[in-house]
């Protein structure tokens, strides 16, 4: 599909969505099953909640919850990475108590924070940052272990050393691995903010969805989901063009030796 | 990378750490420093105020649990669950994400579909599940086949897309029949990306069934772990949290042999990549 026209491209690109919508538009219109409701009815059962009410009430606490959680874990991630990225013999050390760690699914830490926090916002958002921090983590440590040993050594020589070596030799060039564990951060993420909205107190997108549920108000149920999705995809390709405006030096990088100018 | 700068990386990722026995008791002393933090850590006012039993306490109950039917029980529960998830979504993922990976045209109709799709969490659709099957083992399948099929399907289509066609030239020109095909051309290109798939759906199987169980109560970890915390027993709750860490464990230890058997030669398992 290399060299085609834009315009070709994009139509191959849409025109399968289309047509699913369109089937499911006139198959569930035409079987009205109580669990898959027509969806003209949750088109029109969403512009009523989501305009703009509901996007005041649910899905904005949800979204700054799931954002600042993401935050903290991806920082934590990076700051501990480099520690035990640079220092080998810790990280060696610590490995085994590491592993043990990460293979805990995240959700099954649940209870036990909200013994100590409840059932409110810290809760949640403390939920986010936990399984948002090992794919950073475990990530970074990788990239800082692989930096180009010439380029340590050439810091070396010129006496390149603590903050320096870290802003403009670490850091950048660990950044790509970086950006691809907070992009599975992100999706982790996601999963605990609805997770936690299901458990924890009344707000957010995941307890819309329970809750509707609960009044067997299958239209709402969908309503909320398909709201999920577009938040979901549309958090996806914000954090897709924040990484491609700081790695806009390593994609170039890489897109010219590729070509071999 | 030059040959030189290989060399120079191969001596310094080479270079010895120190001597296996002082690694081993350092790592060994690490354990045992967080086990103490643990217990130091459940005497303090922060540690009394979430519950927090001491590791001893903790341990003594996990040992109590291994007699009971109601652990193996819940244990084997979640692993029905999982392996069955799991095998639903590699019967449904491999081979639909090796049809879209092996024509360009399909692989970008499906991509927007895909893309959103993989972004809705599986657990958004519990509550439709549980109005739909109730508390049945139906529902942890179905949610963690929607959550585990992205990655094999997608890195099934990797798989195809990145098939290098020459093998097509060598297949004709060598007469090579449809079965040595797949075993010596299709397979050994392929399974890498696919067992790289399945080790994070394998993990994913027990992250979704144990928040199934959690938030809808059907048997299993998750359910016993809200369980203990609804009568606070913080020393069965703690329990169960090692249990589901000694779980993904040896879930991640069966999927690495596994990935040494199919690709034992390929240089991730070999060691040669670094």
């Amino acid at each position: 599909m290399k060299g085609t026209s834009f315009a070709k491209r994009f139509a191959w690109e849409i025109w399968l969505p289309i047509v699913l919508l369109v089937v499911w538009y006139f198959v569930s219109e035409r079987f009205n099953s109580f669990y898959f409701p027509p969806l003209s009815e949750i088109l029109s059962a969403s512009a009523q909640i989501w305009i703009w009410q509901g996007t005041i009430d649910d899905v904005v606490p949800s979204v700054v919850r799931l954002v600042s959680g993401f935050i903290i874990g991806t920082i934590a991630g990076i700051v501990v990475g480099v520690a035990l990225g640079l220092w080998r013999a810790a990280e060696d050390a610590v490995r085994p108590v590491l592993e043990f760690l990460r293979a805990v699914p995240g959700v099954a830490l649940l209870p036990l924070v909200i013994l100590f926090l409840g059932v409110g916002d810290s809760m949640k958002i403390v939920m986010i940052a936990i399984v948002s921090f090992w794919p950073v983590l475990l990530n970074t440590i990788d990239a800082v272990r692989s930096v180009e040993p010439v380029q340590l050594q050439v810091s070396r020589s010129f006496h390149i050393g603590g903050f320096d070596r870290l802003a403009f030799i670490l850091l950048p060039s660990s950044a790509p691995q970086v950006f691809a564990g907070a992009r599975t951060a992100l999706a982790t993420s996601v999963i605990a903010m609805v997770f936690t909205e299901m458990v924890g107190s009344p707000g957010g997108i995941g307890y819309f969805i329970l809750n509707a549920q609960r009044r067997f108000d299958t239209v709402d149920m969908w309503s909320g989901i398909l709201v999920l999705g577009i938040v979901g995809y549309l958090l996806n390709n914000l954090f897709r063009l924040v990484e491609m405006k700081v790695l806009r030096w390593h994609h170039q990088m890489t897109s010219r030796a590729q070509t071999g100018a | 990378m030059s040959s030189t700068t290989t060399i120079v990386l191969r001596t310094l990722k080479q270079r010895p750490t120190g001597n296996q026995g002082r690694r081993i008791a350092l790592r060994v002393a690490v354990v045992i420093a967080a086990l103490l933090v643990w217990h130091l850590f459940s005497l303090t006012a922060l540690g009394r105020s979430g519950d927090v039993p001491s590791p001893i306490v903790a341990f003594e109950r996990l040992f109590e649990l291994w007699g009971t039917a109601v652990y193996w029980n819940a244990v084997a529960t979640t692993m029905t669950s999982w392996g069955l998830g799991l095998l639903v979504s590699v019967i449904v993922g491999v081979p639909l994400g090796l049809i879209i990976g092996s024509n360009a045209k399909i692989e970008v109709s499906v991509r927007l579909i895909v893309d959103f799709l993989r972004t809705i969490p599986s657990i958004a659709f519990l509550p439709l599940a549980l109005l739909m099957f109730g508390v049945d083992l139906r529902t942890p399948v179905i949610l963690i086949f929607l959550a585990a099929v992205w990655p094999l399907l997608i890195q099934s289509t990797y798989a195809a897309s990145q098939i290098d066609p020459v093998l097509k030239q060598v297949r004709r020109s060598f007469h090579l029949s449809w079965w040595q095909y797949i075993r010596f051309q299709f397979a050994p290109s392929a399974l890498p990306f696919i067992t790289t798939g399945l080790r994070i759906a394998a993990t994913i199987c027990l992250l979704t069934a144990i928040a199934v169980e959690l938030l809808s109560g059907a048997p299993g970890v998750g359910s016993q772990l809200q369980g203990a915390l609804i009568v606070s027993q913080s020393a069965t709750l703690y329990a169960y949290v090692l249990t589901a860490g000694v779980l993904g464990i040896l879930i991640n230890v069966l999927l690495v042999w596994l990935q040494r058997v199919l690709i034992w030669w390929h240089p991730s398992v070999r060691g040669d990549a670094r």
